[in-house]
């Protein structure tokens, strides 16, 4: 009897920590748009916070979940709602591992939501992805 | 005791129900009668958290500045102290940096244009904070203190004197050549005049031909030991600089009351200066860029301010981040003390973009009551003209405006400037860093 009680508990814990994970903006990780890399970035600052320097590392993999080494990685991105970019010029500053790259100089300087574009090319392959970040 | 009769419990649970609600009733009803006394209002856990973010007990700790060994050195601030004050650092003997950056008015001067030699085209900013601040004046055309010190010296609109004047005062004032052997390095002999000219400097647009000349006249290696002398100088000047910081409002003793569960403490501020900050965090969106303890994102916004009549567009941030990448006392310069890879801000600094076009420093608000009159140029006299600025702002000539319309009503712009001045507080240093050292009696065996 008492075991009907606690399992709906449980459920309710284990569903509330899922979403609490989801929402976690230091690590995310998408699909780009044609489907040619998953991405996952990484803040190196956490939590993220305005008017700090951030840097994040990259790891990208091909379609077989294979490194994708030597890419060329385009930083973009903004305010959207506001119609401005990043305070700072972002950009690649080197392939840390084989696959893992350094992103280094975001900036938010304000609350609100905030997008990352990243432009990879690789073996004759450019694809984009977009993360999304709600400060 | 045990409740066994059916009737008993229930009247039993009747009874603590009874007293609950009393309970319950009495509180709310102190709650209200509190809240007839002062301003208690509800904020929603996420109002909290902005109003928290605002608080100077979340300020972090003061940034190192790698650039400036000296920086954290508290003889070096004495001597800043004594040059900042100092009118002999100009062309004339009548213009110091406390001339535009007087104590009395928060470091800046109530004037609508920096005026020393001749008028500007910027209005005075405050120094106080400055220290936080990756990019200094206007248009951020300066990364650290030091160098931002430099700029008015040698400007002839301001200071209009020049560096090999500045290096031969610090060699022939006793005091000033004791101390700064102290800190750095005895100055060598300067006595030469041909090599080491009364007035000498690169000068800027407009400078003195005769100084321009006499500086392209001197040897290089001359050139960089007056040149290393005079960015010492605004490395003193920096570290006096960085002392000034605003003490904590009463903004700041009410999010404290906040905090503490202070009720009976938070009448600190009045119902309007509340609705002001309600105001400030919500519908009027000012929290937006005025955001952290220090009310400035430290970034650049072109909000459409309005030339002044007969004056050019002001660029501002799409010139000054050109300028301060290419300055010779910028984070990476050789009389920079960093190493390159402190100078992370130069390094991802924004150089193109439509958002710099006739963007500006957005400032911090702390003490704002006390720096009128408003914006780059001084174009709006007083804080109503600030507000009906951003109630409805004009459209920019270029770039992009950040401000909409915010449609609020007149009482509300005034609750707004209500809860401005609940950032007025001191400056949170002792008084001697904020006086004119003119009366200071001096001992030159001891520096004091």
């Amino acid at each position: 009897m008492k075991y009907k009680v606690i399992w709906p508990l449980i459920l309710l814990f284990i569903s509330l920590n899922l979403h609490a994970s989801a929402k976690d903006q230091t690590r995310q990780t998408r699909i780009s748009t044609n489907g040619d890399y998953t991405v996952t970035v990484e803040s190196w600052l956490q939590p993220l916070r305005i008017g700090r320097m951030h840097a994040w590392t990259a790891e990208i993999k091909d379609a077989e979940g294979k490194p994708v080494k030597n890419a060329k990685i385009k930083i973009g991105g903004g305010m959207p709602i506001h119609n401005h970019g990043f305070p700072t010029e972002p950009i690649m500053t080197r392939q840390i591992e084989p696959g893992t790259y350094l992103l280094e100089g975001f900036k938010f300087s304000m609350a609100g939501p905030w997008v990352i574009f990243l432009d990879i090319s690789a073996d004759k392959i450019t694809d984009s992805v977009a993360f999304d970040i709600d400060m | 005791m045990t409740l066994r009769h059916p009737d008993m419990l229930k009247k039993t649970v009747i009874l603590a129900a009874i007293l609950a609600a009393l309970s319950v009733g009495a509180k709310e009803a102190y709650r209200w009668h509190e809240s007839q006394q002062y301003p208690n209002p509800y904020w929603t856990s996420k109002e909290r958290l902005a109003i928290e973010s605002l608080w100077l007990d979340r300020l972090h700790s003061l940034p190192e500045d790698p650039s400036n060994q000296v920086a954290d050195n508290t003889e070096a601030a004495e001597f800043g102290r004594l040059l900042f004050f100092d009118k002999r650092l100009s062309v004339n003997g009548e213009v110091a940096c406390a001339t535009c950056h007087d104590p009395e008015k928060y470091f800046t001067d109530g004037k609508t244009l920096a005026t020393g030699i001749g008028v500007t085209s910027r209005n005075s900013p405050s120094i106080v904070a400055s220290a936080y601040q990756p990019f200094i004046f206007w248009d951020g055309r300066a990364d650290s203190q030091w160098a931002q010190a430099l700029g008015p010296l040698e400007s002839d609109v301001e200071h209009g004197g020049s560096r090999m004047q500045y290096v031969h005062l610090i060699a022939n004032d006793p005091v000033y050549r004791k101390r700064y052997h102290a800190l750095f390095s005895a100055i060598p002999d300067l006595t030469d005049t041909d090599r080491f000219p009364a007035r000498a400097g690169p000068g800027s647009r407009d400078t003195d031909t005769e100084i321009t000349a006499a500086w392209q006249a001197m040897r290089e290696q001359d050139k960089k030991l007056v040149s290393q002398i005079y960015a010492n100088i605004g490395k003193v000047i920096a570290a006096y600089e960085r002392l000034m910081m605003p003490a904590p409002s009463r903004f700041d003793h009410y999010v404290q009351s906040l905090k503490d569960n202070s009720s009976q403490r938070l009448n600190i501020l009045s119902r309007d200066e509340v609705a002001g900050l309600r105001l400030f965090i919500g519908k009027a969106r000012c929290i937006e860029c005025h955001n952290g303890p220090l009310f400035s994102n430290d970034s650049f916004a072109n909000i459409g301010t309005p030339t002044p009549k007969g004056k050019v567009y002001d660029f501002g941030r799409s010139r000054g981040a050109l300028e301060v990448v290419k300055s010779e006392f910028n984070c990476n310069s050789e009389y920079s003390d960093a190493q390159m890879h402190e100078c992370s801000e130069l390094r991802f600094i924004k150089l193109v973009g439509d958002d710099l076009i006739g963007a500006f420093k957005v400032p911090g608000l702390r003490n704002t009551s006390k720096t009128a009159p408003y914006m780059h140029a001084g174009q709006l006299k007083d804080l109503d003209d600030v507000m009906d600025h951003y109630n409805n702002p004009p459209i920019t000539p270029f770039g992009h405006n950040m401000l909409t319309k915010l449609e609020l009503e007149p009482h509300q712009l005034k609750q707004i400037i209500a809860f401005l001045h609940t950032l007025d507080s001191r400056i949170d240093v002792e008084n001697h860093w904020l006086t004119s050292p003119e009366n200071d009696q001096y001992d030159l065996a001891t520096n004091r």
